[in-house]
């Protein structure tokens, strides 16, 4: 089941939290359980199997790291329950999300083997794969203490928020809020709010983003190669918009939903886009997923503080799985090593001297670039919308079609880099800040913040009503 | 200055939040209800003019990979309640995302293939001719043996024939149908509330349906005449070069010609340069992707100069007139352009009857008229007026002309509003809507000593792959 979709919203969200609500605080966590299973579940049963496999083995190595050390075991006896962790875990992602990919290199190679097997990638093992491993690491590390009852750490595994699409959420942030949580009407207000906010991003914002891109930038090196330039570029902008948008309105759903029932998840995104250096779009972008490459990886590898060859193969390390995490295709590496590049051009050549207009606008088309390579899986298709943006091969440079989407979408488009940006959240701050002594400005500041919630959610399910939209030409009566 | 909120300014706050979560929380419970709602929930959207998804069918297999829950997400939300007016809704908010211009271009460019010249074509086919020539033989052979077989034999060939039809014949008429609108919208210039569709030429597909048709001309030269037209888009009959050339695409003129060219044994009826020579009257919707029947009639009167016949004037008959249509170009575009200046179908009854009878798929028999009152019906519906739609099978007799003349027509939409004129020249007229026949046409042909074959079809759907193998398995 998808956050976007109708039947989430009206059914599973509005039972669930009708029936959370209803239950005595004792009992929340059971029904919060029984309705991440089914979430689960509604996306292909057999799979729950594997998460629930998983949460498993999580939870037995990491009480018997934490008995093993109690009971003064050796840090070897210690270290092997991690290494048994990261080995099933591990092993597991990589064979439904990278056997596939391995095999079919190897047999472009080798010719063996003759068939490759299709696997299925079951939903969300990506991230609750990476929230268990840290989890037992940190009760390795001490940091914090293993869960003793299965179900809560299934619980925290499984907990539909975020399980399948992030953010990766670590044990210790939510260890607390699992058997104590506050929940204040401010929390449930801001819950509400982001929630709704991340549906209207994800159902009216990144969806129409996404049509603009598609139309723009059509599959096929042969319809591709039709484009103009300026339809490229215009399709790369939408898409950068769109991924932007449709990633970090999960990540608010999640945060929302959370909140509203005491969850405190870290923030996943802060403007990306308004970033001065790639080094600092890294900081904001996706920043559940950069941390845990930086505190489980990057600095158990000795970070920056060593030699510089040691330190450029850290962070060779660290950008080639970050590249290899988004999918199992060599554009995703290409992806990784883009970003490594200049990364460490930042690093030893430009340093401290791109801030300013000139940072913001390098830091952008460096991003953009880097999504061509993110969107093209085919090679082919690749260099062909690579060349294109660059004027070569394409159809010439401009097209009556990219003036008729470009007009279509004209005030869509200036409110989508809008809302990339931090500009309606100041807005909404000052309001509030001038409020405090005009009382004009200060009951329009609450009634937008009373009706925001429900207006979003409206044009949202009007949206996700119309996405359907289908016309048929030849319906028999 | 104050820099806090004071007290009562934050109960003020905490209110209108705590209203703005309730108002949330009833928003979502009403959504919730109303999607409950089962038995209010549409099957069919009026405004799209296609069946919703249907509640999936329970599987263990489609339960255990996710697939029944995915089917039941989208029945969900496909058949929401009211989801006509809920869509119109979503499209006015959509309308305020930009601009709409009165010249634009909507949809995706696409890659055509070079028209061949035909004298080239042609000679280079006779050279190739000659290493296949053997095949060609040993077909002729086959077909004189099949033509001199006893009463008892064609029984064994219709079974067979019948087996190869349903083997070409895509078993889902619907997936036909979608890649038939995409191929019909896939890049529509629109200007001043009139869309008019690209053309593409495919060299494979243009092949296949030349080789079909002159196949068929082969297999029946003796016994029944073939007529072929092929019908330009409204581009091609309406725009001016320089419009079409900034449109892109493949010269429809050009096509057409190619067609005709290599067609052998075939009589061909001009269509583009009739159209073009007409093109400031209404020979063709603005609002939808047929032609009018004013378009038809200028190329009946080509088809009867053809076959020697004398043309009914179009004023002989009487006639139905629909305002306020608009049809597939709307349903696509939701122009406003076009709200406004809807079409009107103009419909002319054939003198000598308005009685059809059609046949759905499963053979049911049904009584309607060749040109059907369709006042009142839907806005978007208005084109149906002619020969009930598109139907597997479709027969008019006509009860005033008793010499045992016979046609059939192998069409898709673009036929309907020919059809009716043709009643008036025959005593039968069959008419077959290639997408849905279940039939053997040539079989049919012979079976009911049928003395016109007439194949017309518009350029960009016979440029489909699917529509192209689906004519040549017909016409086996």
């Amino acid at each position: 089941m998808v956050f976007s979709s109708l039947i989430f919203i009206f059914i599973f969200l509005t039972v669930n939290l009708i029936v959370y609500f209803l239950t005595e605080a004792k009992k929340r966590n059971q029904v919060l359980l029984i309705f991440s299973l089914v979430f689960y579940a509604w996306g292909g049963p057999r799979y729950l199997l594997l998460l629930a496999g998983e949460t498993l083995v999580s939870w037995f190595c990491a009480l018997k790291i934490e008995e093993t050390r109690n009971n003064g075991g050796t840090d070897k006896k210690i270290r092997s329950f991690l290494i048994i962790e990261c080995v099933v875990l591990l092993g597991l992602l990589g064979i439904f999300k990278y056997l596939g990919f391995i095999l079919a290199n190897i047999q472009h190679i080798t010719g063996f083997p003759s068939k490759v097997p299709d696997i299925v990638l079951p939903i969300g093992i990506s991230f609750y794969t990476f929230q268990l491993i840290s989890y037992v690491v940190d009760v390795y590390w001490g940091k914090t203490a293993a869960q003793p009852a299965f179900w809560k750490l299934l619980l925290y595994s499984s907990l539909f928020h975020q399980c399948i699409a992030g953010p990766i959420v670590r044990y210790e942030t939510v260890a607390n809020d699992i058997d104590n949580r506050k929940i204040t009407p401010n929390d449930i207000y801001m819950g509400v709010r982001q929630f709704s906010v991340g549906l209207a991003k994800k159902a009216v914002l990144a969806n129409s983003c996404a049509s603009a891109a598609d139309t723009l930038l059509p599959a096929g090196v042969k319809s591709l190669s039709a484009q103009s330039t300026t339809g490229m570029w215009l399709g790369m902008i939408f898409y950068m918009l769109q991924i932007y948008l449709d990633f970090s309105a999960y990540s608010d759903m999640a945060i929302g939903m959370g909140r509203m029932i005491g969850f405190h998840y870290d923030k996943n995104f802060d403007y990306p886009y308004t970033a001065h250096s790639v080094q600092d779009f890294w900081r904001r972008w996706h920043m559940s997923l950069s941390s845990f490459f930086r505190d489980y990886v990057y600095i158990p590898l000795g970070g920056s503080r060593c030699s510089t060859v040691k330190y450029v193969r850290n962070m060779a390390v660290v950008w080639l799985l970050t590249g290899f995490w988004h999918g199992a295709s060599w554009n995703y590496i290409l992806w990784g090593l883009w970003y490594l590049c200049f990364l460490l051009l930042e690093k030893f050549v430009i340093q401290d001297r791109q801030r300013g207009a000139f940072g913001h606008i390098y830091t952008v088309i460096v991003v953009l670039l880097g999504w061509v390579i993110f969107k093209f899986e085919n090679m082919s298709e690749l260099c062909t919308v690579f060349k294109g943006m660059l004027g070569i091969g394409t159809s010439g440079f401009i097209n009556m079609n990219v003036k008729t989407v470009f007009l279509k979408y004209i005030f869509f488009l200036i409110f989508a880099i809008i809302a990339v940006t931090p500009l309606g959240k100041n807005m909404r701050k000052r309001m509030l800040i001038a409020g405090r002594q005009n009382d004009k400005v200060f009951m329009i500041a609450n009634i937008l913040d009373m009706i925001t919630p429900a207006v979003l959610v409206i044009v949202s399910a009007l949206a996700l009503v119309g996405a359907s939209y289908n016309p048929f030409l030849y319906f028999q009566f | 200055m104050k820099t806090k909120f004071t007290k009562t300014q934050k109960k003020i706050m905490k209110k209108y939040r705590s209203i703005g979560v309730l108002l949330f929380a009833v928003i979502m419970l009403i959504g919730g209800i109303i999607g409950c709602l089962f038995f209010v929930r549409p099957k069919v959207s009026e405004k799209e003019k296609r069946e919703l998804t249907k509640f999936p069918q329970f599987t263990v297999s489609s339960f255990l990979d996710g697939s029944y829950f995915s089917e039941v997400s989208l029945w969900f939300s496909d058949t929401y309640p009211m989801r006509d007016a809920l869509v119109s809704a979503d499209q006015g908010i959509k309308s305020l995302y930009g601009i709409e211009s009165d010249t634009m271009m909507v949809g995706e460019q696409a890659e055509a293939d070079e028209i061949p010249d035909i004298d080239k074509a042609k000679s280079s086919e006779e050279a190739s001719a000659e290493t296949g020539g053997q095949k060609k033989k040993d077909t002729a052979e086959n077909s004189t043996t099949e033509n001199l077989t006893t009463e008892k034999e064609p029984l064994e060939n219709d079974t067979t024939a019948q087996h190869e039809v349903k083997k070409v014949t895509p078993p889902d008429a619907k997936a036909m149908d979608e890649e038939f609108q995409k191929q019909v919208q896939q890049n529509l210039y629109v200007k001043d509330g009139a869309a008019y569709s690209a053309y593409y030429f495919v060299k494979d597909s243009a092949d296949k349906y030349i080789d079909a048709v002159n196949r068929a001309a082969k297999e029946l030269s003796g016994q029944t005449d073939v007529y072929c037209m092929l019908i330009p888009n409204q581009s091609g009959a309406l725009l001016s070069e320089e419009e079409l050339s900034n449109m892109g695409g493949s010269d429809q003129m050009q096509a057409i010609d190619y067609y005709y060219g290599m067609l052998e044994g075939v009589k061909t009826v001009d269509t583009i340069r009739t159209l073009r020579a007409h093109k400031d009257e209404y020979i063709y919707f603005r609002t939808d992707h047929h032609w009018t029947q004013l378009g038809a009639y200028y190329v009946y009167e080509n088809f009867c100069k053809t076959k020697g016949i004398t043309a009914v004037p179009l004023e002989s008959r009487k006639s139905y007139k629909f305002e306020n249509f608009l049809g597939t170009f709307y349903s696509t575009l939701q122009n406003s352009e076009m709200a406004k200046h809807p079409d009107t179908v103009y419909a002319y009854i054939p003198n000598g009857t308005n009685d059809l009878t059609y046949f759905d798929e499963d053979g049911t028999e049904n009584d309607w008229n060749v040109v059907f009152d369709v006042e009142g019906w839907a806005e978007s519906s208005l084109y149906m007026t002619f020969i009930a739609g598109d139907r597997p099978l479709e027969i008019i007799e006509n009860p005033k002309i008793t010499d045992g003349s016979s046609c059939l027509v192998l069409k898709e939409s673009y036929g309907n509003a020919f059809v009716p004129l043709l009643v008036d020249h025959y005593q039968t007229v069959y008419v077959i809507d290639y997408r849905y026949a279940q039939v053997n046409v040539l079989d049919y042909i012979r079976e009911k000593q049928i003395k016109d074959l007439i194949l017309i079809n518009n350029i960009t759907i016979i440029g489909s792959d699917s529509v192209s193998a689906t004519i040549d398995g017909l016409l086996q």
